[in-house]
């Protein structure tokens, strides 16, 4: 009889534990699809930051493109007024403008929510960073230079860490008679 | 009759078992199903958002690739373009030197076409218009029915200047969204630049 009792009581015990396990088991699996549905949206918002970033960073190469091509339809020569450094540039730029060192010194782009203008002059200021390198080759040693590098990186924070998107482009004075 | 009390009797004071017997059931049971009552409402509500988020990653993720399709198609007609003429405006959203139709010519199949792109600011939506030897027009939709375009501007560097030596280089302004309602306010604002392969010049 004491025994039937103990082993109830035992029994009882089981289901209790059972349950909790249970219960358990289906939270962590809850919190698991939690985490994930609530990752999938900060992974969107990423996605979207670099969307813009690299249309940005793509921005940087075709304002260098202009100067060189402006070069060409001056009949001058084809890397003038551009030397090497890192410089912040804006979509309408027509030069180069003077060299900065380093993201730490590089100045935010606003953005104009009124015009959907991104520069340096007008709006709030956005996470992104622009330098656009250059870096200036003389292949084979002519003397002079036949092909300038072009480095656009745009660099961001985004949710603590500096995230940054890096294009590279190579021009070369094909246009030389 | 002595019995029939006693059996009564031991019913009764068997009884304070079986109902507790019973009890316990009952408790076990209540308790059972408000467990099971408060997981699945737990389980279908944590279901109900995932499948909402799902939903809303998946428009905004069509949105992205959509936008980026229809920038490439634009940025690929700019930089094959020559005799860019100044953007004109047709709209109220586009202001300054910016305008929402750009024209310009292209050659294609050995024919000189003339394409323009416009934004039309009704329809929140981008055209493309092409016509070559005097026929009508062709025009062609660049986004699909799911993304809004709630602004596309263009504007040509420098602005004016006749006649031209400078390079074309365009530069585009571009912010879309879903036309989902629930996520209409995530917009995403683009700017990027695009110049014409073949200068002034060369063109002529």
């Amino acid at each position: 009889m004491i025994l039937k009792k103990q082993k109830k009581k035992f029994r009882t015990g089981q289901v209790m534990i059972e349950t909790l396990v249970t219960i358990s088991v289906v939270m962590i699996g809850l919190l698991g699809v939690l985490v994930l549905v609530s990752r999938s949206i900060a992974f969107n918002y990423d996605a979207s930051e670099q969307f813009v970033a690299t249309y940005l960073a793509s921005e940087g190469i075709e304002v260098v493109k202009g100067v060189i091509d402006e070069n060409y339809a001056a009949n001058v020569t084809w890397d003038e007024g551009i030397s090497n450094g890192q410089y912040q540039v804006n979509y309408k730029d027509d030069s180069l403008g003077s060299s900065i060192s380093g993201f730490e010194n590089a100045q935010p782009l606003n953005f104009d929510s009124v015009t959907g203008i991104y520069d340096y002059i007008s709006g709030a200021p956005t996470p992104f960073k622009r330098l656009v390198g250059i870096s200036k080759i003389d292949n084979g040693g002519i003397g002079v230079s036949n092909e300038i590098i072009v480095v656009s990186t745009v660099e961001w924070l985004s949710r603590g860490a500096t995230k940054k998107v890096t294009l590279e482009d190579h021009f070369f004075d094909w246009r030389k008679e | 009759m002595k019995n029939i009390i006693k059996n009564k009797l031991s019913f009764w004071s068997q009884s304070g078992r079986a109902y507790q017997r019973a009890g316990v059931t009952m408790i076990e049971m209540l308790v059972a199903i408000s467990v099971f009552i408060i997981v699945l409402v737990l389980i279908i509500g944590v279901f109900i958002q995932g499948l909402r988020i799902e939903r809303y990653v998946t428009a905004l993720t069509e949105v992205q690739s959509n936008a980026s399709l229809a920038l490439e198609q634009i940025a690929r007609e700019i930089r094959g373009g020559y005799n860019f003429d100044p953007p004109v405006n047709n709209g109220g959203i586009c202001q300054g030197d910016l305008g929402d139709t750009l024209s310009f010519k292209r050659i294609k199949a050995n024919t000189e076409t003339s394409v323009s792109i416009s934004w039309n600011e009704a329809a929140n939506s981008i055209e493309r218009s092409e016509t070559k030897n005097n026929e009508p027009p062709i025009i062609t939709l660049l986004n699909a029915s799911n993304i809004s375009v709630n602004r596309l501007c263009f504007r040509l560097n420098p602005p004016a200047d006749n006649p031209r030596t400078n390079p074309w280089r365009v530069t585009l302004f571009m912010t879309f969204g879903s036309t989902d309602k629930a996520i209409a306010e995530k917009v995403i604002n683009i700017q990027t630049t695009v110049s014409a392969r073949v200068l002034p010049k060369e063109a002529q």
